[in-house]
């Protein structure tokens, strides 16, 4: 993103957002919901207003979805949108078709404030940030002096040309080496998604010192322990399967863990700016304990998320998107050939998902206000369920989105914890 | 403050309905009925398979490489079971390996274009001189055919170094494509005037260079509106 760019009225797509809106299809969201819960019931009034100074300050967010000859863009605009009533789950944002649907969405219920977010502005990193930022200047209209703090962005700022970057492009360059490795299709739960709900949501409640501590009596981290945990339960439903004669296809189980990359680059960029890993393993060699698990997770998570391994990755996204042929092929067939591809090779190649934000810091001055905070993927309908996770507080706030009726995935997991003597709170 | 029955959240003591749900405050009539939710989603990530994409491109070149040699095998062997000599095949084999160089070429420097355009300059000028050598009559390959090769090879670099060294833009290229073939249209008119032994004026290819002249311009001068205030239109056109 040059400074011209960042003075346009309109915006590009970043490398990871581009394919989105030629995806786009009910049965495949790509948003995401953060929301808090407050003490006390939310004044509309003054959140209304706190979006009102803080959405100019994020001028990347405050923009309409438009279709161009050769790429979809984002068209800047000034309209700060209502605040709504919000749903138990997320519901879709985006509208190609509505030149002017807001593709952030905030709203409340009770003493519930919710931001959700399309992946075609960001990840979940500069989501969080936002919502922070609003958290913030909806506490201080309320009467509060919230001092400043590296989570949260200075309004008295202008945004800087950095945060509008696509950062995949500057960390990219032309590598000789391979392609990550082409990656067989994994096993899914089985179950047919729900015709008359977009999905189900159980929300989980853990102390998070003693999950951590867990995790540390082990040797890995706590993302790694929960995916540990995911994988085991996603084993015994294979299993079971098994065991009911069922004949499976495929015996890879593989997740996918979202990886924020301003972690290895010295990027500020409020768009989309992560990459997923990958551990797998084969269930066609034979049983796994929990500890084989743990250590399997562990080193191959160790392993992908070198920056080289994660530069492969860069490598082939933005080296595609590059390709003269790709460049200049016209909108309406893109949209059918990623469609094609994202069915093909995007979708199947995971069994499940977990995304951890991980822990989230603000100012001493904010907490009496919030109780909790919690974050929530959208499933799609191949995966099935998907689980996203943040720590706030003394707490570890884990919840399972689900397109079909079936639980045993979620009580498998918590189940994991009550037998480690770590107590659950759950909320549907 | 007022309560929303139906939404739970604070509302200001003037406003006489929520914000959120329409609900009249402050009146026991509730809004029972959810507010209706709206549809839309999209969707994420993808890879491409370039891997799967090298076997095929490899898989094509081995097919080219066995019909070629199958090929030239066979009329080799018609040719030599006939006479006990080659005559006649020396064209079609000529052919077959112009034709299999013609495809390898880019298989093998995929990655090094200049190179590439002077190794298919150097294969056609090999194919050419090869037919004149083969032929009957007076030889033409010095005094036409090699100039014209130069000259095309010439006006295909030219094209592609001007692009790439001025980064110029997909219309900006197409520009520089139109001058260099018309440049090359002047000297095609002149090498073949001279080789039939006419003047070295030109006629026809000077009208076809210049009916580019304003095609040309105003792609230079759409180019330079759209990078001047073009915001409006490079959004629609960006690439």
């Amino acid at each position: 993103m040059t400074k011209p760019e960042a003075q346009d009225d309109w915006l590009p797509l970043d490398n990871a957002a581009k394919i989105y809106p030629s995806t786009a299809s009910e049965k495949s969201p790509a948003e995401f919901r953060i929301f808090a819960s407050m003490h006390q019931p939310v004044r509309v009034h003054f959140l209304q207003k706190a979006l009102e100074h803080v959405l100019p300050r994020f001028p990347y967010f405050q923009v309409y979805l438009r279709r161009g000859f050769f790429w979809y863009y984002l068209q800047r605009n000034t309209v700060i949108p209502r605040i709504e009533l919000m749903q138990n789950v997320p519901v879709g944002i985006i509208s190609v078709k509505e030149r002017t649907a807001a593709m952030i969405r905030v709203s409340a219920r009770e003493n519930d404030i919710a931001v959700d977010f399309s992946h075609i502005l960001t990840d979940g990193n500069g989501g969080l940030r936002f919502f922070l930022t609003l958290l913030a200047e909806y506490i201080r209209l309320k009467g509060a002096e919230v001092s400043d703090h590296p989570n949260l962005m200075d309004l008295r700022q202008d945004p800087g040309t950095e945060e509008f970057e696509d950062a995949h492009r500057s960390s990219f360059f032309e590598a000789k080496s391979r392609d990550p490795e082409k990656l067989r299709p994994a096993y899914h739960v089985p179950g047919r998604p729900f015709r008359s709900k977009r999905y189900r949501l159980i929300r989980g409640s853990l102390p998070v010192d003693s999950v951590l501590a867990t995790a540390r009596k082990h040797g890995v981290t706590l993302t790694e322990y929960l995916a540990a945990v995911y994988m085991k339960s996603l084993i015994r439903i294979y299993k079971n399967e098994a065991e009911q004669g069922k004949k499976q296809r495929r015996s890879i189980i593989r997740m996918e863990i979202p990886v924020d990359m301003r972690r290895y680059y010295a990027s500020v960029t409020m768009r989309n700016f992560s990459l997923f890993l990958s551990p797998e393993i084969d269930l066609s060699l034979g049983d796994y304990s929990f500890e084989e698990l743990l250590r399997n997770i562990h080193h191959k998570v160790q392993l992908l998320r070198s920056k080289k391994q994660l530069q492969r990755q860069i490598s082939r996204n933005v080296g595609a998107e590059f390709k003269p042929y790709v460049r200049f092929m016209p909108l309406f067939v893109k949209d059918l050939v990623l469609s094609s591809v994202h069915s093909r090779l995007g979708e199947q190649l995971h069994s499940g998902v977990i995304s951890n934000l991980g822990k989230v810091d603000l100012p001493g001055e904010m907490l009496p206000y919030i109780e909790s905070l919690h974050f929530v993927l959208n499933p799609n309908h191949v995966m099935k369920k998907c689980c996203a996770v943040l720590s706030f507080k003394d707490k570890l706030q884990i919840s399972f989105g689900s397109v079909i009726e079936d639980r045993s995935l979620e009580r498998l997991f918590f189940q994991h914890f009550i037998q480690e003597k770590i107590p659950v709170k759950i909320k549907e | 403050m007022p309560i929303c029955r139906n939404c739970g959240v604070e509302v200001e003591d003037h406003q006489s309905k929520c914000p959120l749900c329409g609900s009249p405050v402050g009146n026991d009539e509730v809004r029972e009925t959810p507010v209706p939710e709206k549809k839309q989603i999209l969707n994420p990530d993808t890879a491409v398979d370039r891997k799967r994409q090298e076997k095929v491109r490899i898989l094509f070149h081995e097919i080219i490489d066995f019909i070629a040699l199958a090929g030239a095998v066979v009329v080799w062997a018609v040719d030599y079971a006939y006479g006990m000599a080659i005559t006649w095949s020396r064209f079609p084999l000529i052919s077959i390996g112009f034709v299999w160089l013609l495809f390898s070429l880019p298989f093998w420097l995929k990655r090094r274009v200049y190179l590439m355009v002077c190794a298919e300059a150097l294969n056609m000028a090999l194919f050419l001189y090869c037919m004149d050598r083969f032929t009957a009559g007076d030889p033409w390959f010095h005094s036409l055919a090699l100039p014209l090769i130069l000259g095309f090879g010439a006006a295909v670099l030219l094209s592609l170094g001007s692009i790439r060294l001025l980064k110029l833009s997909a219309l900006g290229g197409i520009s520089v494509s139109l001058i260099a073939a018309g440049l090359w249209l002047l000297w095609l008119e002149i090498i073949v005037n001279r080789f039939i032994g006419e003047g070295p004026g030109v006629s026809w290819s000077l009208i076809a260079a210049a009916s580019v002249v304003p095609i040309i311009a105003f792609l230079f001068s759409f180019d330079a509106r759209l990078k001047r205030q073009g915001s409006d239109f490079r959004k629609h056109f960006h690439v």
